[in-house]
């Protein structure tokens, strides 16, 4: 088989030039005031919100902070100010719909034993369910990390992600296209309105876990311990529909991977006493009264636990 | 498996094209038995028994027809073709007809208590089925040898780039290139980097008009048919076009995946798609569109029945008979029969009143520009194709009549798009319509270059064509696993 390489050698050459010309050109015309890129795929996003300003003021050089990771139930439902109005430095870096598969670049590339003291990974059902899209989109585009983001990029084994990494690569992300007016700082976004309606039935969620999160969800412990990171993995309060049988499947998997490491599940997904009408800003997420109950008992857990030292705080305040 | 997935594009097809050309030739056809049952066994495992049916009595038929004189082969390729279109008629058609039976006699006050199968339709049933027939009415007619060995008739059947959806083959096609004797061509070809060149550049084309075409054009679509009481005239007219893009570029997508592949490999499967939508006349179009169905029908029913070599009346018959059929072919709903019937009727319409067409373009003197009165009727082609798509696409009659009343009764106005522009991302929309718009402009350019019926320019400039063609897959290509269209026939 006498394989013409020349030939091939030239068209991989060929693609690969005009698709950088291609991905640069429409990074730089601009088409009523937005690069024209953006206006060619659902699944760009623009540079800016909540995840542009956590990632660029986190200080991976503070020492001794928890640091509080996972999806939007993560920056919407811990709120750090509750833990430095208790003496803990805290910080959040969830994101928006940020799966295992993101969160296990993000631990790799920024923390360690030296700037995290406590990790409280959040986790629930929806994030099993992700494949991790739409979380490398926001983070190619809003974490300062190349390794993270070529990392996030090359194990979704998407040609989109190819093109979210392209668009990172050859785009001016200096400056934030937006910003989210809830963002509260410390990688926290408070929202003050309550949904006021009772929740749904349970609704069992028939879909299959996405294989690979469940793998890097027991990465991101391995990694952990591997780092000396402590690390808990928790979920916040649920409204009535996410209670019950459709919350079992994450329970049985989370217990099944923790089983032997020593790390805790606190699990306040079924807490007695929950306020579906005035504890959630939406079906899914705490507002800000919840947010602010919900952290106050996890803090009183971490400390009865063990992982954090019970100290007088300052009054909790947002910037 | 899809043509589409990765299983095929990094796994199977490497795999198997390699093995090909390494292997002895006389075990190729074993390889390529084997590779077409794993290729079809990845959508439903068992129903590979019923494809290892229709070979089975076909394979038998055959040989026993060519042994047969008078009645007896007569009565033997009766046989073959009640057990195939028995296959067809309890798969596909056993719930539509019994559906229909409910419906008149509940209809008219009686209780009707025959339940619907609860099956799935056998993947390219309606491919294979006519494929496999075709042998068997061609020994009959002593056309074509009866094939003795097993093997290599299932080959035949089920050589996997168009098990399931075509192109349907004919045996004086491809089962004399299985069977090649000469040197260098079909099973004995050797590897022969320019045509694997030409195959890989054919399936590129079929990937990109699959991916970045039908694909985008099919999330519009998608969502107009999908609630057509929700949108006016100018949603569904602009659904309805880029729906006639995405069923072009969804099949000719996959006949030119098929092709390449196949080409790849040393064989030459007959051409299906000839830039249908730059067809003058509605006949024009079915000698353009989908032409091994069109021909099979042809041969296979539409002469013997008498053609048009009969009293007019029976011809405007034939005509009607062979599209009616056409449309249940395609599926098992009034829909696809009423789309059969439009066809028909535009063709029987258009020979009643051609003499008067005739004087009428004589009269304005549209003879004299030849090259304007071509694009006419090609204007008013696409439009007679697309309305007809209307009934080929939509989910149900009622349906159907809701799209036809609201694409008539509502005001033509840019404001319509309001609702469509809410439904979706502006940038979707967008992009499909410039993408599509494009998709018409290059598309007998690429055509030509791929089926080398137009030299592609030397050098780099070729190489950058179709290197061209990648990028826009990787930037432009939509990405949620979509199966072909045709599939389902």
């Amino acid at each position: 088989m006498a394989i013409p390489w020349k030939r091939v050698l030239l068209f991989i050459g060929t693609t690969v030039a005009l698709y950088l010309l291609a991905v640069w050109a429409m990074c730089h015309v601009r088409f009523q005031g937005r690069p024209l890129i953006y206006r060619t795929g659902d699944y760009y996003n623009w540079p800016g919100g909540e995840s542009w300003a956590s990632f660029h003021a986190f200080d991976p050089d503070a020492r001794g902070q928890v640091v509080i990771i996972g999806s939007s139930h993560a920056y919407r439902g811990y709120d750090p100010f509750v833990f430095t109005a208790r003496g803990h430095a805290a910080y959040n870096l969830g994101s928006s719909a940020q799966t295992p598969l993101n969160t296990f670049y993000l631990i790799k590339e920024f923390l360690d034993s030296t700037n995290c003291r406590l990790l409280v990974l959040d986790i629930y059902e929806g994030v099993m369910l992700n494949d991790g899209l739409e979380s490398t989109s926001d983070l190619t585009q809003n974490q300062p990390s190349d390794a993270a983001a070529l990392g996030m990029a090359w194990s979704m084994r998407d040609l989109r992600a190819l093109n979210m990494m392209a668009l990172r690569m050859l785009s001016d992300r200096s400056e934030p296209f937006y910003s989210n007016p809830s963002y509260a700082g410390l990688g926290f976004c408070r929202h003050p309105d309550s949904v006021g309606t009772e929740a749904p039935a349970p609704k069992v969620d028939q879909r299959p876990f996405i294989a690979r999160q469940p793998q890097f969800f027991a990465e991101c412990i391995r990694l952990c311990r591997e780092r000396g990171i402590p690390v808990v993995v928790a979920s916040h309060y649920a409204r009535r529909n996410r209670r019950g049988i459709a919350h079992t499947k994450l329970t049985q998997l989370v217990d099944s991977t923790l089983q032997g490491t020593g790390i805790p599940y606190l699990d306040f997904t079924e807490m007695p006493g929950i306020d579906d009408r005035n504890w959630f800003a939406d079906h899914n997420h705490l507002n800000a009264a919840g947010a602010r109950i919900f952290t106050e008992q996890l803090v009183d857990t971490l400390e009865s636990l063990g992982y954090l030292p019970r100290l007088r705080g300052t009054p909790a305040s947002a910037p | 498996m899809l043509f589409n997935s990765f299983e095929f594009i990094c796994i199977f097809f490497p795999l198997v094209t390699g093995l090909y050309f390494v292997l002895p030739h006389r075990w190729r056809w074993l390889l390529l038995l084997v590779a077409s049952c794993w290729f079809y066994m990845a959508f439903v495992p068992v129903y590979i028994l019923i494809l290892g049916f229709t070979i089975a009595v076909d394979y038998f038929a055959g040989l026993w027809i060519e042994r047969s004189e008078g009645r007896k082969r007569k009565l033997l390729l009766t046989a073959s073709i009640v057990a195939n279109v028995g296959v067809l008629a309890f798969f596909k058609y056993f719930n539509f007809l019994n559906e229909s039976i409910a419906g008149v006699v509940r209809g008219l006050g009686f209780h009707y208590g025959v339940p619907d199968l609860g099956i799935i339709l056998p993947i390219g049933l309606s491919f294979h089925t006519f494929q496999s027939l075709s042998y068997t009415i061609e020994v009959y007619r002593r056309h074509q040898k009866a094939e003795h060995r097993f093997g290599i008739f299932a080959l035949y059947v089920m050589f996997y780039p168009q098990l399931v959806a075509g192109p349907i083959e004919r045996p004086g096609n491809l089962l004399n290139q299985i069977n090649s004797t000469v040197p260098g061509t079909g099973m004995l070809s050797r590897f022969d980097s320019e045509r694997v060149i030409e195959g890989l550049r054919q399936m590129l084309w079929g990937f990109f008009k699959k991916l970045v075409i039908a694909d985008r054009c099919a999330v519009v679509v998608d969502q107009v048919y999908g609630a057509p009481e929700h949108y006016g005239a100018l949603s569904i007219a602009l659904a309805t076009y880029l729906f006639a893009i995405q069923i072009y570029c969804d099949f000719s997508g996959y006949t030119d995946i098929a092709l390449g592949a196949a080409r790849v490999m040393g064989f030459n499967l007959m051409v299906n798609f000839r830039t249908p939508y730059r067809s003058a006349s509605i006949s024009e179009f079915w000698s353009r569109w989908h032409i091994s169905l069109s021909s099979w029908f042809r041969d296979y029913l539409y002469i013997p029945l008498g053609g048009n070599r009969v009293v007019k009346w029976r011809w405007y018959y034939n005509l009607m008979i062979v599209f009616l059929v056409s449309g249940l072919w395609h599926g098992a709903d009034w829909t696809y029969v009423i789309w059969g019937g439009l066809h028909g009727s535009y063709l029987i319409l258009a020979l009643v009143f051609a003499p008067l067409l005739a004087r009428f373009t004589r009269g304005i003197g549209l003879d004299r520009a030849p090259a304007l009165k071509r694009w006419l009727n090609i204007f008013i082609t696409v439009q007679l194709v697309s309305f007809a798509w209307i009934f080929f696409r939509a989910d149900s009659i009622h349906d159907a009549g809701t799209l036809v009343q609201r694409l008539f009764q509502t005001p033509l106005a840019l404001d319509d798009l309001r609702q469509l522009l809410a439904d979706l991302p502006r940038s979707m929309l967008d992009l499909t319509v410039v993408l599509g718009a494009g998709f018409v402009f290059i598309d007998p350019i690429y055509d030509a270059w791929v089926k080398r019926e137009q030299p592609l320019p030397r050098g780099l400039a070729g190489i950058a064509l179709f290197a061209a063609l990648l990028m826009a897959i990787v930037l432009f290509g939509y990405f949620g696993s979509t199966s072909f269209i045709y599939f389902q026939f």
